[in-house]
């Protein structure tokens, strides 16, 4: 039976969507489940990464872990990981995964991999699946070592409904800051936005809607059903759109459940960042646009008919 | 200040990658430098300008290396050093790490630039481990970087909650993502006298260590296989009232979304 | 007349010309060399075509009028040679003639008459050119004080001759010649004055002056336009009216068989040439003397202004002032390019490595330090061009615009690293997968997948090469006229093959936009394929693919016959290989790509296809042929971005959008995509179909 510990993905003071997932998953390969939380003032949240499938919760909880320093993200993981005998370390997809799952890898001495969309576990073999060169590839990678830290992509695994864990909270010692990577600034990304990693549904805008006009009005849609906005590359440089909107092979990964790309053409960057969504609208006025080309339901329009349209008949749906 | 920048041959991503027996087909595939090593070299080559910094480039691999090192030569990057040694046939991130900290402890550098990941792996790792191992500093994903003094950079790094600036002590290790600059295309002069500069090219042995020293990879591939492709679904055309309408349906009915 | 104050004239007037002239030579003799003694017959015919001719002015509907202004004066002057020479004869010996032209022959008489009437249209001539310039103000010209004075002395010439023979008439005939003066009264051909009736008008505009002030009238008419002549004669080389001299050796100079001067192949090994920075045009003593002469020549018209596609669109590309600068530049140095050219000439008497040195270091000073551009022409100008050739097409004296701005862009894309940076991708792209979008090379046959068309390499036993180009293979839309052209070859049963992933872009783009290295890179590796295969036949579905293969590949060895894929199936039409359908609904017209017309000369076989295929004929548009409006992606301006001004393409498709046709035919896949842009834009695209004519063939075939 192996050990997994997931690291809690923890924003704002909430617990994101990922925790559960990986928990479940951890639960279908028949491991003992822990996590380690790490941030500030996140004491209350005992009860529910209790409930979200894991049976220990290592604690790190100090005012000096509340901005993001790798070293000591990494120090309390290392700690957790050798307190729980961890066969296996597991991150949700983040930069924070990214930048401490290698950390961890290397004190551990351990195999590392990241943007891993499966695993499985016979006997003591860990095998992994992942994409690779430009996601052209998948390679199933056999692990050598006794201890594999991995970073999890986006939406690869499923939360499983009515999971349990046991409320078992430990309190992990507070390592040294590093100060010789220190924050001085965070610019924060706007404005309460709805996190596109999380969002259950991701509407996004590309050149079609021109103009500030054409964004306003997808976004009158995205706020309808309370989905992430996101954009293609074109509106990001265009200045139109913010960096961090962007979805695509060098912004955002997002696997929602439905994904919108509207007067979006579907340049290989782009598709990159969404193909992994689990239903696909497209809007756009030219049929022969390669959005269509993965898009399970097309509709050849100029979006500025076809938003308006596509709000009314939600409505009536959705009451 | 002085700067390691280390560059990674990869096979371009541009092209099909054909997969048979578990393994990819090499027959008419080209390789590249790794565009996000492209971005580190035309970052090291402007704090050159900038700042007067020296630079060196690090490339692990063989023979056909050399054309990428000397695109770097004529971007502007003035030493480079070629790793070739018959025991690094299958290198993982840890395996590049560790000999890139043999040639760190070789020389005398404050600032290690890397691209933040391969365009063939797409793992992220090596940076960030040899950073470890060298326990110094590090931030990845960056952005922009301005030089402070002899000691001290601050950089902009992408984070999960915003642009973080973060203030690093040297030596320090950087790994930059692709907005932190347009990388220049190889001066036609500096083209010229790259053809005739050195590249320093040692194997484990002279770098001062051994394969053992460096370790096995601690996993491997297996097998490569075929990514499934999404097909195309339904394309409805037509009057744009009655085809919205019948997708709505569809997404509420077929694809349960609502 | 007064030999000794004849003599004085004559001996000041042309010495001081002379050593005008002499030094004006001397400069362009300093500067580089060119060879263009070949094909003398043909040189020959250009210039009694163009110059004597004044093809490029008479022959040019637009502005007839002032065409036919300018040529009356040009031929003025040239029959009036005969009776300056005359005159000065006159000036020792009185009654002086020239051989042959004296009252025993008719062609005398016949002189007489045809220069009293050109001195009379000649007059009319320069009030019209007056009136011109100061009330109708075409916006092309410059108003210069220099062109009222120019045009005045033509005007006193005319009308100091004028009264001279006016004087005469009066003195002769109505004063009873006191004199005795010359005149022709030969039996059999009559009296003088029966032959030059404007004379006789001028005549009778004085006559109310005595017998001793028509005297002193006509001397002092006399002297006056002896002096006039002299002065104006100096006066030429020093402005724009320096092309009365340069004009003729001008266009018998241009360039033949291609349009304009090749880009050279520079030699990118030559370290010398790095170090004295002489790849490409950077500083003016690297000018050849023909582009020398091209700068004395030009006459201030403003003509390629006019048809300039990026100056009618607001760019700072003004050629008028291009020409200017860099004459302005050229003057500046010339004394020392002339003291450079003389201690060249010392070099080849050296045989001491050292005064060798000694020498060379000296000729390095003299060269002009001045960077052309950013000091004599602005960068924005220089990147603007489009290299339609429109300028250079216009141009009455014949002058090379483009490889003066394709040398400059080498110097800036080679030395200086100074260039639009927005090329890179493509550069890049063409450099990592042989195409500018940089899209896998392994895809680039994908657009033939399920047509059954060969490759080369499947079979290189074939009559015809296909060259596809990047568009066609790579562009979404340019795909679809490609497999039109594949639908027609097939349909005439015609053997051909493409190179598929083999293929890589000629270079084109990369050329004009000066960069040498990357077109040498892929032009050698096209050529090495193509002799491989020993490829001899090519169609081109892309007159940009057509120009290089054509006539640039010979410069590297790459020498095949290149046709033009309306060529082609013209041909195949009237060997009846395949019939077309005279099918096409509504109204037609077509674009001429400024690749195919101006710079090949093909423009009447796409015509030839389009009057069958269409039902309602061909509508042309103003701006056709010779002058049709460039798209505005050529030069590599279809890789760079258009921030000033207006938007080249969409000025040609609100020309289109005028005459409301149903469809537009194009024969380029620049053409086609900034046309059908352009129609987007406009809201037009449904109204008005862009079609490459491989598709309107394809879908009208029988």
């Amino acid at each position: 039976m192996a050990n997994i510990l997931v690291i809690a993905d923890i924003k704002d003071g909430v617990l994101k969507g990922s925790t559960a997932e990986l928990l479940s998953k951890a639960k279908q390969l028949g491991a003992k489940t822990a996590v380690v939380a790490i941030g500030s003032n996140i004491e209350s949240l005992t009860s529910e990464l209790a409930a979200a499938g894991s049976d220990t919760q290592y604690m790190a909880d100090d005012p000096s872990l509340a901005l993001f320093s790798a070293g000591p993200y990494a120090a309390c993981v290392v700690e957790a990981a050798k307190a729980f005998d961890a066969n296996m370390i597991w991150f949700g997809f983040s930069e924070t995964g990214k930048t401490v799952a290698p950390r961890v890898a290397a004190q551990l001495d351990a195999a590392c991999a990241t943007e891993i969309t499966d695993v499985t576990l016979d006997g003591e073999q860990i095998q992994v699946v992942r994409p690779a060169i430009a996601g052209k590839v998948i390679q199933r990678i056999k692990v050598n070592t006794q201890i594999l830290v991995a970073v999890v992509r986006a939406g690869a695994f499923e939360a499983t409904a009515g999971l349990t864990g046991t409320e078992n909270a430990v309190k992990l010692a507070i390592p040294a800051a590093d100060l010789r990577a220190v924050i001085k600034e965070i610019l924060s990304d706007a404005s309460g936005d709805i996190d596109l990693a999380d969002a259950d549904i991701v509407i996004s805008v590309g050149r079609g809607a021109k103009d500030q006009a054409g964004i306003d009005l997808v976004k009158g849609l995205a706020n309808d059903l309370g989905a992430g906005f996101g954009s293609s590359r074109a509106m990001v440089d265009s200045g139109l759109m913010a960096h961090n909107k962007q979805v695509g092979q060098t912004g955002k990964i997002v696997a929602p459940s439905l994904y919108m790309a509207m007067g979006i053409s579907g340049a290989i960057q782009h598709l990159a960042g969404m193909t992994g969504s689990k239903t696909i609208l497209a809007v756009n006025k030219d049929p022969e646009a390669p959005i269509f080309n993965v898009a399970d339901y097309g509709i050849v329009g100029d979006l500025f008919e076809v938003v308006p349209i596509l709000q009314e008949e939600i409505k009536k749906i959705r009451g | 200040m002085k700067i390691l920048t280390t560059v990674k041959k990869v096979v371009d991503v541009e092209l099909n990658i054909h997969i048979e027996n578990g393994a990819i087909i090499e027959d008419g595939l080209q390789y590249v430098i790794n565009a996000w090593d492209e971005n580190a070299v035309e970052a090291a080559v402007q704090l050159k300008e900038n700042n007067g910094a020296e630079t060196t480039l690090v490339s692990i691999g063989g023979d056909d290396n050399i054309d990428m090192i000397r695109k770097c030569y004529a971007m502007g990057i003035e030493n480079g050093i070629l790793i070739d040694d018959p025991s690094l046939t299958a290198p993982d991130s840890a395996v590049f790490a560790k000999v890139l900290q043999k040639v760190y402890e070789k020389g005398d550098y404050d600032l290690i630039l890397t691209g933040k990941q391969a365009q063939d792996t797409d793992s992220g790792q090596t940076g960030i481990m040899l950073a470890e191992y060298l326990d110094v500093p590090c931030v990845s994903n960056v952005i922009a970087i301005e030089v402070i003094d002899e000691t001290k950079i601050s950089v902009s790094r992408l984070g999960d909650t915003g642009t973080e600036i973060v203030e690093l002590t040297l030596p320090a290790v950087v790994t930059v993502s692709d907005s932190i600059n347009e990388p220049r295309l190889p001066a036609m002069r500096g083209i010229m006298m790259a053809k005739k500069k050195k590249i320093q090219t040692m194997d484990l042995a002279e770098l001062g260590t051994t394969p053992d020293e460096v370790g096995a990879a601690k996993s491997e591939i297996a097998e490569f296989m075929k990514s499934e492709t999404r097909q195309a679904g339904q394309k409805f055309e037509g009057d744009a009232a009655e085809i919205t309408a019948q997708v709505v349906a569809l997404l509420a009915s077929e694809a349960k979304v609502f | 007349m007064s030999p000794l104050l004849m003599s004085a004239l004559l001996i000041v007037g042309l010495a001081v010309f002379g050593r005008t002239m002499y030094f004006k030579i001397r400069l362009l003799m300093a500067l580089e060399p060119t060879n263009r003694a070949d094909h003398i017959t043909q040189r020959l015919k250009n210039m009694v075509v163009i110059a004597i001719g004044q093809k490029r002015l008479v022959g040019r509907k637009r502005e007839w009028a002032s065409g036919i202004m300018h040529a009356f004066i040009f031929w003025g002057f040239c029959t009036l040679i005969i009776r300056s020479l005359t005159l000065y004869g006159e000036g020792f010996i009185q009654g002086f003639q020239l051989p042959f032209l004296g009252d025993e022959f008719l062609i005398g008489y016949l002189y007489v008459c045809l220069k009293d009437i050109m001195e009379g249209i000649v007059l009319l001539m320069v009030i019209y050119a007056i009136y011109r310039r100061a009330v109708l103000k075409p916006s092309r010209m410059h108003n210069t004080k220099e062109a009222y004075l120019v045009l005045g002395l033509i005007g006193i010439l005319m009308i100091s001759d004028l009264l001279l023979d006016g004087a005469r008439y009066n003195l002769i005939v109505l004063h009873h010649n006191p004199g005795d003066l010359h005149f022709f009264n030969n039996p059999r051909f009559g009296h003088e004055f029966l032959w030059t009736p404007v004379s006789v008008g001028a005549a009778s505009l004085i006559s109310g002056l005595g017998s001793a002030a028509t005297g002193y009238l006509l001397v002092a008419m006399f002297w006056l336009h002896i002096t006039t002549q002299l002065i104006f004669l100096n006066l030429l080389p020093t402005g724009k009216h320096f092309h009365v001299i340069t004009a003729l050796p001008n266009v018998f100079l241009k360039s033949l068989g291609y349009p304009h001067e090749r880009s050279k192949v520079l030699d990118l090994e030559d370290e010398a040439a790095w170090e004295d920075e002489s790849l490409g045009l950077n500083h003016i003593h690297q000018l050849n003397w023909k582009q020398g002469l091209d700068l004395y020549t030009c006459t201030e018209c403003g003509r390629c202004k006019e048809v300039c596609p990026t100056y009618t669109t607001d760019k700072p590309l003004n050629l008028l002032d291009f020409n200017d600068s860099l004459k302005f530049e050229l003057l500046e140095n010339a004394d020392n390019l002339i003291k450079r050219a003389a201690l060249a000439a010392t070099l080849k008497d050296a045989d001491d490595p050292e005064k060798i040195e000694e020498i060379k270091a000296a000729m390095a000073e003299l060269n002009s330090k001045k960077p052309l551009i950013g000091e004599v022409i602005s960068e924005d100008a220089l990147w603007a061009c489009t290299t339609c050739r429109a300028c250079e097409q216009v141009c009455p004296v014949t002058i090379e615009h483009v490889p003066r701005i394709i040398a400059m862009r080498q110097g800036q894309t080679l030395m200086a690293e100074a260039y639009p940076k927005e090329l890179n991708v493509a550069f890049k792209g063409l450099e990592r997968n042989g195409n500018p979008w940089g899209i896998g090379y392994d895809k680039r046959a994908d657009w033939a997948a399920g047509l059954e068309v060969k490759t080369m390499a499947d079979d290189a036993d074939v009559d015809y090469l296909l060259w596809v180009g990047c568009a066609g293979s790579f562009d979404d839309r340019s795909k679809k006229v490609s497999v039109s052209l594949v639908k027609i070859l097939q349909k005439a049963g015609i053997s051909f093959a493409i190179l598929g992933t083999e293929e890589k872009c000629t270079g084109d783009f990369a050329r004009r936009a000066g960069n040498e290295m990357m077109y040498q890179m892929v032009a050698q590796e096209n050529i090495e394929t193509l002799n491989n295969y020993k490829v001899k036949k090519i169609i081109a579905a892309c007159p940009h693919c057509l120009n290089t293969l054509k006539n640039e590949y010979p410069q590297m060895g790459g020498n095949y016959e290149v046709i033009h894929h309306t060529q082609f199936i013209a041909q195949l039409v009237s060997s009846g290989k395949i019939t077309l359908k005279n099918s096409l609904e509504g109204s037609l017209t077509y674009h001429d790509p400024c690749y195919l017309g101006r710079y090949n000369s093909i423009y009447d076989e796409p015509r030839s296809i389009l009057q069958s295929l269409s039902k309602e004929g061909l509508t042309e548009l103003d701006r056709k042929g010779q002058e049709s409006f460039c798209c505005g992606a050529g030069g590599g301006r279809m890789w760079m971005e258009e921030t000033i001004g207006k938007r080249i393409n969409l000025d040609r498709a609100e020309e289109i959008a005028d005459h409301k046709v149903a469809t537009l035919a194009v024969a380029c896949p620049f053409c086609l995509t900034m046309l059908e842009d352009g129609m987007k834009e406009l809201n037009k695209e449904e109204e008005i179909r862009t079609q490459d004519i491989a598709e309107l063939v394809a879908n009208n075939m029988a």
